[in-house]
């Protein structure tokens, strides 16, 4: 009885290896052909404001107000691209 | 030199002096023409604040922060009239961003835009603030406030556009990356950012197109020829993304993207 039953015993444990290391095998492609889209983070946040004087934000002469209204990236101080 | 010439320039040059003298220097706050007390008072206020303004700004030029809170601390417990306040309030919330205290510099800036409504730069920093400090729902409305300040500006699209893709909403992501895109096609961060909205979308196509044109307008932009690698593949050009992860190796500064690059590298051997 026992006997009859190794066989099958093996069968089963080299099934159990095979699908293991078909597993690990599509685990490792699938890390490949599509890696965790978290790794790809956003840019920076835009860095803050110049100081403004007493005189406050009022006129075209305020740095920071004037950035902060920009329609141009450049002039709006956004951040530039990473390396 | 005829004689007749020599007088009157000599006269000329000894009112020179005279002039120099003539010349007079304003006072940053009127002159007390009052005996009566709370007048007084008032002017002495006035100059207070001028000078704390003054020397707090100075401090914040040369990144003395801790001095140039104190300042600005001062001025508010003076209370002055508008633009001066919301104004203390904004360069105080500098200060405390810079020395640590990113919390209250937020409720500074809160406090200057109930103050003054249209106060773009005062929301304009604390959408930053809010993303440095990874609190999703205070950068959201804080940019959606900047947003209704300043429709059409770049800052505004940029910080609206950054909430929402943090904030895993895509089309408002979209929505305002394609809208600072046309309104400057020449900026390749937005092209970027754009192109992780497509990929995030399962938009393959549209994120590989996105990413060409952020290493077109800057091709050192090594973390945008990374995420082109990954899209590449997405797509099952392993061979062009190839391409793209030795020229990422070649060009990160970052070790971790150094790191990423070279295994997602060395898994396509």
């Amino acid at each position: 009885m026992i006997r009859a039953r190794v066989p099958w015993l093996a069968a089963f444990a080299a099934l159990l290896t095979m699908l293991s290391a078909g597993g690990v095998v599509l685990a490792a492609t699938t890390g490949v052909l599509g890696s965790d889209l978290n790794a790809l983070v956003p840019s920076a946040p835009p860095a803050l404001l110049a100081p403004i004087s007493e005189d406050g934000r009022v006129g075209w002469t305020c740095e920071a107000e004037r950035a902060a209204r920009a329609r141009s990236a450049r002039e709006a101080e956004l951040p530039g691209a990473e390396r | 030199m005829p004689r007749a010439l020599l007088v009157p320039l000599v006269l000329l040059l000894g009112l020179l002096p005279l002039a120099a003298q003539a010349q007079t220097y304003g006072l940053p706050t009127p002159q007390p023409r009052s005996t009566d007390p709370a007048a007084l008072r008032r002017v002495a206020r006035e100059r207070e604040v001028h000078e704390r303004f003054r020397r707090g700004l100075d401090a914040e030029a040369s990144g003395a922060w801790e001095a140039a809170a104190a300042e600005f601390r001062r001025v508010l417990a003076l209370d002055p009239p508008e633009p001066k306040g919301s104004t203390a309030r904004y360069d105080l919330a500098l200060a405390l961003a810079h020395t640590g205290h990113r919390a209250e510099a937020m409720d500074q800036l809160d406090e200057a835009l109930r103050r003054d409504p249209g106060f773009a730069a005062a929301a304009a920093n604390l959408t930053s603030l809010a993303l440095e400090a990874g609190d999703v729902p205070r950068a959201r409305a804080a940019a959606d406030r900047f947003a209704r300040i300043a429709p059409d500006a770049a800052r505004a699209r940029y910080a609206r556009g950054l909430a929402a893709l943090r904030g895993g909403d895509l089309g408002v992501a979209r929505s305002e990356f394609g809208a600072l895109l046309g309104s400057d096609p020449s900026y390749a961060v937005a092209h970027y950012d754009l192109g992780l909205v497509e990929l995030r979308s399962g938009n393959v196509e549209a994120a590989t197109a996105e990413l060409r044109r952020a290493v077109a307008l800057a091709p050192g932009y090594a973390r945008a020829r990374f995420a082109l690698a990954e899209a590449l593949i997405r797509g099952g050009r392993r061979d062009d993304a190839a391409r793209e992860l030795d020229r990422t190796l070649a060009d990160a500064a970052d070790p971790t993207l150094r790191s990423l690059a070279s295994a997602l590298r060395a898994g396509l051997r």
